[in-house]
């Protein structure tokens, strides 16, 4: 089983790495079935290689067993976490691959909102990111998603999809106004 | 192409709080939001909430379940009598090259080719000019590869190094546009408890990284020293800088 999501399954999460911070295998074994198929498709949208992928799933996971005492629940979620070092591993292996536009195609790789065998969100702020990103348009929702998954700057993004660089800039920042206001970000 | 001109952030920190986050900021743009949020913790708040907001995005994504390899690897690699080391092989090729200078007493010296940074060289009137500056957002989460903990300024002005953590721990400092006079060194330290440990001298270009992991709230200090190092086990010249890695 996969994981949940929402913030029961978050704070399970957190208790897992706590676990896992004191050299517990089976809590490791645990949270490993709950975050596996959600950080595996993170890494293979990044680095688009299953081999690749695979490399850096793996390392992610052994480095947030090694050091999972280094998460602090004040900081952010346990998810925010580990997803946080697979996507920085992934785009690790990227650069180290010599690949040089990562982020390519993300598009194929379908938002699961209506996937029925996985119930995404529990969590009210888990179903708003889905409801937001959905209300945005196909090329922004693109960019932000590209820019995020693919690790790439304005210029970066500009060129790889073949607009002013301006204009980009311009796009994106709409949608993350956007995005912040459906969010009900603040100020 | 190059985009580097900072004025091209945007007015609204939080939305280049955002584009920090994402990875869309340039080096320069990126250092200047750095140093904005030093200033405005409300920048740091913002890259935050947004780091929260934007791991929510990877669950847009449709699960796919890895191959059986990952998880039997990852078993043998916890296993206690399998254990294995923990140094993350990526990261040696980020050791500095150049030969140490001289040989220093191992008890102190534990990070290897680390004391063997090729000096930065530094004139007298740098020391009594320092500014430290400690980013107010977490040491583990960031942009796609890094998290800014320190920005250090050796002249009040501008930034001369930024110390980078990766989420795993891992610190490298990264001469941003140093501008180091001859016949001297800076030598940066840590506290092992009350004594100090060296983690190298501060390049005059690069990014260098540490062997050795630095916890939040690690006391860092930076030293003057003669020309290739400290010939002693603990600083021998002024501490022209000093503070602690933020803590989260």
């Amino acid at each position: 089983m996969d994981i949940g999501h929402g913030q029961t399954h978050q704070d399970e999460i957190a208790t897992l790495l706590a676990r896992c911070a004191l050299a517990d295998s089976e809590a490791f074994r645990r949270l490993y079935e709950r975050v596996n198929s959600r950080l595996y498709a993170v890494a293979l949208a990044i680095t688009k290689d299953p081999a690749l992928a695979a490399d850096a799933l793996h390392d992610a996971l052994l480095q947030i067993y090694q050091h999972a005492g280094r998460y602090r629940s004040e900081i952010g979620s346990g998810w925010t976490w580990v997803v946080s070092i697979v996507r920085y591993r992934a785009l690790d292996a990227v650069a180290r691959a010599g690949r040089e536009v990562p982020g390519v195609e993300i598009t194929e790789v379908p938002d699961n909102q209506d996937d029925p065998l996985e119930p995404i969100a529990t969590a009210s702020e888990i179903r708003q990111m889905f409801r937001c990103m959905a209300r945005l348009e196909d090329h922004p929702r693109r960019l932000v998603k590209m820019a995020y998954l693919g690790g790439m700057t304005h210029a970066e993004l500009a060129v790889h999809v073949g607009h002013p660089l301006g204009s980009t800039k311009s796009v994106i920042r709409r949608a993350l106004m956007r995005l912040r206001d459906c969010m009900g970000g603040r100020r | 192409m190059s985009d580097t001109d900072v004025d091209l952030l945007p007015d609204d920190g939080d939305i280049a709080a955002a584009e920090y986050v994402i990875g869309l900021l340039t080096r320069d743009e990126a250092l200047a939001l750095e140093m904005r949020a030093v200033t405005d913790p409300s920048i740091a708040r913002s890259i935050r909430q947004w780091q929260g907001w934007l791991s929510d995005l990877a669950l847009t994504l449709k699960p796919v379940t890895p191959p059986p390899h990952v998880w039997q690897r990852l078993e043998t690699a916890i296993m206690p009598a399998g254990a294995p080391a923990m140094d993350l092989a990526p990261y040696e090729q980020l050791q500095p090259q150049p030969k140490p200078r001289r040989r220093r007493p191992r008890r102190q010296w534990n990070v290897g080719s680390w004391s063997s940074w090729r000096s930065g060289l530094i004139g007298a009137a740098l020391a009594a000019s320092v500014f430290g500056a400690y980013l107010g957002f977490s040491y583990w989460k960031g942009d796609s590869t890094t998290q800014v903990a320190a920005v250090i300024s050796l002249d009040g002005k501008k930034a001369d190094y930024k110390v980078e953590v990766t989420p795993d721990g891992y610190a490298s400092v990264v001469a941003v546009d140093p501008n180091l006079p001859n016949d001297a060194a800076l030598q940066f330290w840590t506290l092992d408890g009350a004594t100090p440990v060296s983690l190298g001298l501060l390049p005059p270009k690069g990014r260098f990284k540490l062997k050795r992991q630095l916890v939040p709230g690690a006391k860092l200090l930076i030293s003057k020293e003669p020309e290739g190092g400290s010939p002693a086990a603990g600083p021998t010249g002024p501490i022209v800088y000093q503070g602690n890695l933020i803590k989260g």
